[in-house]
């Protein structure tokens, strides 16, 4: 079996113009062309039936993967190849077998109420009747698009427009399915409840997935494998557990006592910072659980409110880079 | 079609206001017999088979002004993951049909010329005439999709693609003899809007072209409106793989 998705150290490098800020005259005419290596020699490959999260900060090169992965960007240089297809060169082939969902901007029509934008998919994807409509029924009834199926698009909630997106992505019975931060601006029952859809499509359709995402809440829920990507350059590619074992177990909590007082000591934790009655305990997921940590905290002073906050992928990144991957 | 009277008035104002272009050359008629030697009717149909195809070719590429909005904001990603082709996906969209107004006009000027030219309908005036007119619409489309692409390496090319369109629909409303020795040289063998219908008018009105071109060019018209075809939709290929996206 050959894999779903193919990389060997593709680039893309675009040409950034500067307009010298010093200049005077017909000197600020000229302009000084620099060079941006979005994607600076990337390589991996995705088996069928693979969910992988590709994670990394603003600008990191995410996007631009999966632009030249879905035929949008024609890489610099390097091997890509999806289903065994040149995207670029066999753009329309590949379309075919492939979905794309885009967190930020919709392929949904914005006028059409999101029914007429579906039909116009299966012809322009000349998805055979009996096929679309078995598939509009499950993932209609999974999303739950009966309520706003008659809407203009541009009418709808964005999580309801996500899911219509969602659903519009999969009409044709893609092999492979690319999301670009498929969770973007949601609240937590839409991220959930996206969560679980993808879950189960992939569970029982086999459909390969890659998404990006700036939530790792996404990968821990969704994806065995994460790529973590920065300045153009993969710097970890294997399973969530072990990144969180080595770089992002330390999570914070956030108290606030009803009296202020002197940096609390419990097992386990340590206070950061003391603001008042506001206090910052770091503590490793592995040696103590939250629920411990509060109880020991309780014991000791009377709480007013709590807040729990876990790494994000931007704190991940950074102790990969203080830390070596290697260590 | 939701408003019926603006529709309507839409259709009679490009009318009339397209008539106005042909009255300029009236008037100079009213003050000459001949322009560059030919006669009022053989300049309607000159005038008339340019502006009924150029106008043709204007609705085909009503939406290549959107081509700069989508390349710029990053909706050109769109047309790329569907698996359709990529200029008949900006082709299509809006048709505005408002401009069948300015089509009737050259219409209407070209069957005038039609009916005050002596030219005697073979079969093969016939297919002459009639291929003139498809390779003029095929030149027109060619222009605007090779001169719209530019719109991939520059953001916008509105401007420069309006001077090659709507500046060549203006050229070819004249003989092409009217013109200096280079220009007539450019419209026949670089920028080929001779071929949209000096040319072939040439023989269909059985004249001479004062400048001597070769009898040949006459009946080129439908090779060079095919290999036009052939190099925009090289230049449309070449321009969609400089498509940059947007950061998302």
């Amino acid at each position: 079996m050959t894999a779903s998705i193919e990389l060997r150290d593709a680039r893309k490098t675009f040409n950034v113009y500067r307009r010298r800020a010093e200049a005077r005259g017909l000197g600020r005419l000229r302009r000084d062309r620099s060079q941006v290596h979005a994607v600076d020699g990337v390589s991996f490959s995705v088996e069928p039936g693979e969910m992988v999260g590709y994670v990394g900060p603003n600008g990191a090169g995410k996007s631009t993967t999966i632009k030249m992965l879905t035929g949008i960007l024609v890489p610099s240089s390097g091997y890509v190849r999806v289903l065994d297809l040149e995207p670029t060169r066999q753009r329309v082939d590949l379309a075919r077998r492939i979905g794309v969902v885009f967190g930020q901007r919709t392929q949904l029509w914005w006028d059409l109420p999101l029914q007429d934008s579906f039909d116009l998919l299966r012809h322009i994807y000349r998805v055979p009747e009996d096929r679309f409509r078995k598939n509009l029924a499950e993932f209609g009834e999974v999303l739950e698009l009966e309520q706003f199926i008659a809407t203009p698009v541009r009418q709808l909630s964005l999580g309801q427009r996500m899911r219509g997106d969602l659903a519009a992505a999969l009409l044709h019975d893609p092999e492979v399915l690319f999301l670009d931060e498929p969770t973007i601006g949601l609240d937590v029952v839409a991220k959930a409840r996206i969560r679980e859809f993808l879950a189960d499509l992939n569970r029982e359709h086999r459909t390969t997935v890659v998404l990006t995402t700036h939530d790792m809440d996404d990968i821990e829920q969704l994806c065995k494998r994460m790529m973590i990507i920065d300045h153009g350059h993969v710097i970890y590619d294997g399973d969530l557990e072990t990144v969180r074992a080595r770089f992002g177990d330390e999570s914070v909590l956030i108290v606030d006592l009803v009296e202020a007082g002197p940096p609390i000591e419990v097992m386990g934790a340590r206070v950061e910072k003391v603001e008042g009655p506001r206090q910052w305990l770091r503590f490793r997921r592995g040696e103590v659980t939250a629920a411990a940590l509060i109880a020991a905290v309780a014991a000791k002073a009377e709480i007013r409110d709590l807040e729990l906050s876990d790494p994000d992928i931007e704190d991940v990144v950074r102790r990969i880079y203080v830390q070596g991957m290697d260590r | 079609m939701q408003y019926r009277l603006s529709f309507a008035l839409q259709v009679v104002g490009t009318f009339f206001l397209s008539f106005l272009d042909f009255v300029a050359i009236l008037v100079i008629f009213h003050h000459l017999p001949h322009l560059a030697g030919w006669s009022i009717g053989e300049i309607a149909f000159l005038y008339g088979s340019a502006a009924v195809t150029f106008k043709l070719s204007d609705i085909f590429m009503t939406n290549m002004d959107r081509l700069p909005v989508l390349i710029r904001g990053g909706s050109f990603d769109q047309v790329l993951t569907r698996p359709l082709g990529t200029l008949g996906q900006v082709m299509t969209g809006d048709i505005d049909i408002r401009h069948v107004g300015s089509i009737g006009q050259g219409a209407l000027v070209l069957s005038i010329g039609i009916s005050r030219v002596q030219v005697d309908w073979s079969p093969q005036k016939i297919l002459v005439f009639a291929s003139m007119l498809v390779g003029a619409v095929l030149i027109f489309c060619s222009l605007y999709v090779a001169t719209n692409a530019i719109a991939f390496w520059t953001m916008d090319a509105r401007e420069v693609a309006n001077s090659f369109t709507y500046g060549g629909n203006a050229m070819t409303q004249y003989p092409l003899h009217i013109y200096g020795v280079w220009m007539r040289r450019i419209f026949s063998y670089v920028i080929p809007l001779g071929f949209v219908n000096y040319f072939p008018s040439l023989y269909l009105l059985g004249r001479e072209d004062p400048a001597g071109s070769p009898h040949i060019l006459r009946f080129v018209s439908p090779a060079v409106a095919a290999g036009m075809c052939v190099i925009a939709g090289t230049i449309w290929r070449q321009a969609v793989r400089r498509y940059r996206s947007s950061g998302s």
